[in-house]
């Protein structure tokens, strides 16, 4: 209590040096604090279900085509729920974007699942009221039911518990209302505020619609089972699957068609898992810099203070003792830095939000909860510690007797001072660099990505989602009917030059693929069948999008129903399969004729340009097949119109014309395309700007560095400059003598960050687009940069060197 | 008679601090001639240092006139005065001020190396110096190595090195013992005999007496000149 009592006087006493000192502290930790919400929600996190960790994804896979994950169709799901031992229990669930509507509502889309009644018993939660579906709820023709969230329930339905046993429409359909879960419940995100039963068809659940895998498996463990058993298994019943039928073999075979348990957690994370660590890292090397400058105060102030040091050990204090009073000093400025940094921290959350942490997975999640503040907690504590115990050490080493002495003690116990303070510096340049490096191949690696053609036109383009409910747009007919209505009416607004329906868009997180056949053409033996990414589109839909046309032609408002069928595909295709002849007139087979098992043959009338899906960085890999949606309908397209005017200002008028359409047809997820790119390059753009922002604050921590050890250095080689300038020194040649002494320490500091640098550039060359880990650009200004400003930190107390004057020099 | 080495005229030192206005020197007129060896000898605070400054060109007078081998220096820029102090002048301080972290032949070598001497002429002339003073052996040595005396001769050697018009030499033996102290006196003394231009301050008459002349000052003024009849008796 003492000791308590006497640091909070001493830095008190000290207003200046504990400001700037508590303040670096602040920002540091602060960010740090931030960084780890972002870590932990995101990575670390569990999810809200007891025993989480043992949740799994079981996908399917086609190795040998290039799709490592794809869902898992309903015959798979059977056969793994019943023959897998190491699952304790597993659920097929699908998204269903719904439109809740009725009398007295306005018409809304919500995101709800569909789900096997498996699903709550194996996240082992049980509603808030009510009660979660039965497994005779999910069968076909059973009477419609919904399981709603707490926000929804609050929301829409004004927390009201009689609720329950009500009807609701969803998508035009009445269904009762069977639970509420509870507050803070989620799966799988937020987002999802509703879920129905999943119930299977017969047909469904035969072998005929294997390969259908439009839904997604999760699974629990048992306790005490490993993945890589469920893994053995899965494979088991896909070798016995094989055996049992001998039809598939073959394309099983040649695709390398299998199941994949993956870990939940880990799968959904897996996109952003490094990049966020590399944050991390990142924000602490800047943690440590700013620890290095305090570290380098707290020298300077042992050694201002060395002489009550050695009168203390003249009374009788031991080196103990006395290090003891001094880590109590560190320790407390290190967690008033912490506990002024959790407001950093919340402030920076509100600054990150605004950089698009929400759009990484998981990242609406992000809060400062008790897990963070008791990392701030941690840090602050061991830092205060180990950034204090090195001062503390030192400044207690020295002789009483000697620093009782005065002058030539204090010569001693400075420079062994400035060389712990040099050590100190170099580190921190070298983090420094390290960082600078690190954002400036980043940044560059962004700007080469962003200047990738995604093989459309994203500018002046909105885009909206339409989802026709199955029970008022029960005919390929009426589906064809409305949007041939909605886009008659979206094209004739003013300001619009082109609108289109897609059933994929991309960079929207969703894609659909399949095999088909060629006319003419058979598969090598040992060679999968062709798979492409199959879209379905309206005419006016390619221009809308911006995808070029190579040949032939795009689909006319004569491809409809009863027209010869034909398709559109891409470069890749034609490349592929025939690169030395015109595709224009060949045919290509997908699905049967409606009604008989015949294949339905598609003539390709035109080829455009490759359109990159989800993924800017890769090259296509695959081909695409575009069907006229008058031929092949759809009830869930998005509509992407053309704009000469601000699309924003579109929405309004497109929303008015789908409504005067229909009036219960809500447009949803209503963006432009270029925000929807945004947030797809979110996961690249967010650790890039933070790595920046650490990198800049850390370049300016390492240059405070080195000024105060020269400003420190210059203080203690006063008597030697006098010297020098009494023996005929000009001020360029003391200028020259502190200055080679900064840049001592910056080459130092430079040299090792960049060996740092390159013993962990290995890791960064994975996060890096057409850009490599050693781009000599980048390395080389990387350290011009640090160097400049580091020259510049040297200058102002090499000046002031220059004006020491030798008479006071000589007397002090 | 030929031109004096050193000739001040009317050399005053006012130091304003908080507009409070100290003469530290009033009026001094002072001549040494080549060869010479002169002490000026003075009570603390008398203004002894400050005169010792101004002939070394470390400070300016606030008004007067200062000739330094023929040539006015009161003005001189701060360049102009560096080179000056540089090849003209050997500073000798109480406290040595070598400089600890370069050797003992390095320490000496500094001044040379301000002057651009080439590197070979400049191991001579060190050499030479520390021949002169007994130190040669040390060269590799650090100030840290050595003793009192030892150090003080060192920066003997160093102001000689350079070969300069006149030796200032500040309380040279205020940091040494009685033993020491009257070894650095009689290198001074030999130095003298062999052609050095010596200005040294001292406090201490037993030490001042070495000169051929000694200067009192008081309160900034000269109050009195002395010759020494035989500098060699103290």
């Amino acid at each position: 209590m003492h000791d308590l009592r006497y640091a909070l006087r001493s830095l008190l006493k000290a207003p200046g040096f504990t400001l700037v000192a508590v303040l670096t502290l602040a920002l540091c930790i602060g960010a740090n604090s931030a960084i780890f919400s972002v870590v932990h929600a995101v990575l670390l996190k569990p999810y809200p279900w007891p025993e989480s960790d043992r949740l799994v994804y079981v996908h399917n896979t086609y190795r040998l085509m290039g799709v490592d994950r794809a869902g898992c169709s309903i015959p798979d799901y059977l056969d793994r729920r019943g023959g897998v031992t190491a699952l304790e229990e597993s659920a097929l669930i699908t998204s269903a974007s719904l439109n809740l509507a009725g009398a007295d509502m306005v018409p809304e889309r919500v995101a709800g699942l569909r789900v096997t009644p498996s699903l709550f018993p194996l996240l082992r939660v049980p509603p808030a009221f009510g009660r979660t579906f039965t497994e005779g709820e999910a069968e076909p023709g059973a009477a419609r039911t919904v399981v709603l969230s707490d926000g929804l329930w609050r929301n829409r339905f004004g927390s009201d518990r009689g609720i329950l046993g009500r009807d609701i429409r969803l998508n035009g359909e009445p269904h009762t209302v069977i639970g509420v879960m509870p507050a803070g419940f989620y799966f799988p995100s937020p987002r999802v505020q509703l879920w129905i039963p999943f119930a299977f068809t017969a047909e469904q659940k035969s072998d005929n619609e294997r390969g259908n895998e439009f839904s997604t498996m999760v699974a629990r463990l048992k306790p005490g089972a490993t993945i890589a058993q469920a893994q053995r298994e899965v494979d088991a019943l896909h070798a016995a699957n094989s055996e049992r039928l001998p039809q598939s073999r073959s394309f099983w075979e040649t695709s390398g068609f299998g199941g994949l348990v993956l870990d939940y957690l880990a799968e959904n994370v897996s996109e952003v898992k490094a990049m966020l660590w590399l944050v991390q890292a990142g924000v602490a090397a800047a943690l440590l810099i700013g620890c290095a400058n305090v570290a380098s105060l707290l020298l300077a102030r042992a050694s201002a203070r060395e002489r009550e040091f050695a009168i203390r050990t003249a009374l009788g204090a031991s080196r103990g003792r006395l290090m003891r009073q001094l880590l109590t000093e560190s320790v407390l400025l290190f967690l008033a830095g912490g506990t002024l940094g959790l407001l950093v921290a919340l402030w920076g959350l509100g600054g990150m939000s605004s950089l698009g942490i929400d759009a990484l997975p998981r990242g609406t999640l992000v809060s400062l909860d008790g897990t963070v503040f008791g990392f701030t907690l941690l840090c602050a504590l061991l830092t205060g510690l180990g950034f204090g115990a090195l001062p503390a050490w030192t400044a207690t080493g020295g002789h009483a007797s000697a620093a009782l002495k005065e002058a030539g003690a204090r010569a001693t116990s400075g420079r062994r001072h400035l060389s712990l303070r040099s050590a100190l510096v170099v580190t921190e340049i070298a983090l420094a660099l390290m960082l600078l490096a690190t954002a400036g191949l980043l940044l560059k690696s962004f700007q080469r990505l962003q200047r990738v053609s995604p093989g459309f036109s994203q500018e002046q383009l909105l885009t909206a989602r339409l989802a026709l409910p199955p029970a008022r747009y029960d005919t390929p007919e009426k589906q064809v009917a409305f949007h041939d209505a909605v886009l008659a009416r979206v094209a004739a607004l003013p300001g619009v030059t082109a609108a289109g329906f897609t059933s994929t868009l991309p960079f929207s997180g969703s894609n659909s693929q399949g095999s088909y056949q060629i006319d003419g053409y058979t598969v090598p033996a040992g060679q999968p069948q062709p798979h492409a990414m199959v879209r379905t589109v309206s005419p006016g839909f390619l221009k809308a999008f911006g995808v070029s046309l190579l040949r032939g032609r795009g689909f006319t408002q004569q491809d409809t129903a009863g027209a010869p069928e034909v398709v559109v595909i891409d470069r890749f295709l034609a490349d592929r399969y025939w690169p030395d002849a015109d595709p224009i007139g060949r045919r290509i087979s997908r699905g049967t004729i409606p009604g008989t098992t015949d294949p339905r043959w598609w003539t390709v009338v035109g080829v455009v340009a490759p359109v990159k899906n989800s993924n800017l960085e890769a090259p296509v890999t695959k081909e695409t097949i575009y069907f006229p949606y008058a031929q092949q309908p759809d009830s869930l397209l998005t509509l992407v119109v053309k704009t000469a005017v601000a699309p924003g200002s579109l929405i309004a008028p497109v929303r008015a014309a789908v409504l005067a359409v229909d009036p219960e047809q809500p447009l949803y997820d209503v963006r432009t395309m270029e925000s929807r790119m945004e947030e797809a390059m979110q996961g690249r753009r967010t650790p890039m700007l933070l790595l920046g922002l650490f990198s800049g604050v850390s370049l300016l921590l390492a240059a405070l560095g080195v000024y105060g050890v020269l400003a420190f250095a210059v203080g203690q080689r006063t008597p030697e400059i006098g010297v020098r300038v009494a023996l005929g020194a000009t001020r360029g040649n003391i200028l020259a003598l502190i200055l080679r002494q900064g840049l001592m320490l910056v080459g130092l500091g430079v040299l090792f960050g960049l060996a740092g640098y390159f013993a962990l550039s290995r890791i960064l060359g994975q996060l890096l687009y057409a850009v490599a880990p050693t781009d000599p650009g980048t390395l080389l200004l990387a350290p011009t940069v640090l160097a400049l400003v580091a020259i510049l930190a040297c200058l102002v107390p090499a000046r002031r060197a220059t004006r020491v004057s030798p008479m006071v020099a000589l007397r002090s | 008679m030929s031109e004096p080495l050193i000739k001040l005229e009317g050399v005053t030192k006012v130091f304003l601090t908080d507009e409070v206005e100290t003469h530290a020197l009033s009026g001094i007129h002072l001549e040494i001639r080549q060869g010479e060896y002169v002490s000026i000898a003075g009570p603390s605070g008398c203004g002894k240092s400050t005169l010792l400054s101004i002939l070394g060109l470390l400070d300016s007078p606030t008004d007067g006139t200062y000739v330094l081998n023929g040539r006015p220096v009161q003005h001189l820029s701060l360049p102009e005065r560096a080179r000056i102090r540089n090849r003209e002048i050997g500073f000798i301080f109480q406290s040595f001020n070598l400089i600890g972290d370069l050797t003992v032949y390095e320490n000496v070598e500094l001044p040379l190396t301000y002057r651009g001497m080439p590197a070979a002429e400049r191991k001579a002339a060190v050499t030479q110096a520390l021949e002169k003073v007994g130190m040669a052996h040390r060269a590799k040595h650090l100030p840290s190595q050595l003793s009192g005396g030892q150090q003080q001769r060192v920066a003997v050697a160093r102001a000689l090195a350079g070969k300069p018009a006149v030796l200032l030499a500040d309380e040279p033996t205020g940091n040494l013992d009685s033993k020491n102290g009257d070894s650095v006196m009689q290198l001074l003394a030999e130095l003298h005999k062999g052609g050095a231009t010596i200005v040294m301050v001292t406090h201490d008459s037993r030490f001042a007496r070495h000169a051929e002349r000694t200067i009192h000052i008081f309160d900034g003024r000269v109050v009195q000149e002395q010759v020494e009849s035989d500098p060699t008796r103290a």
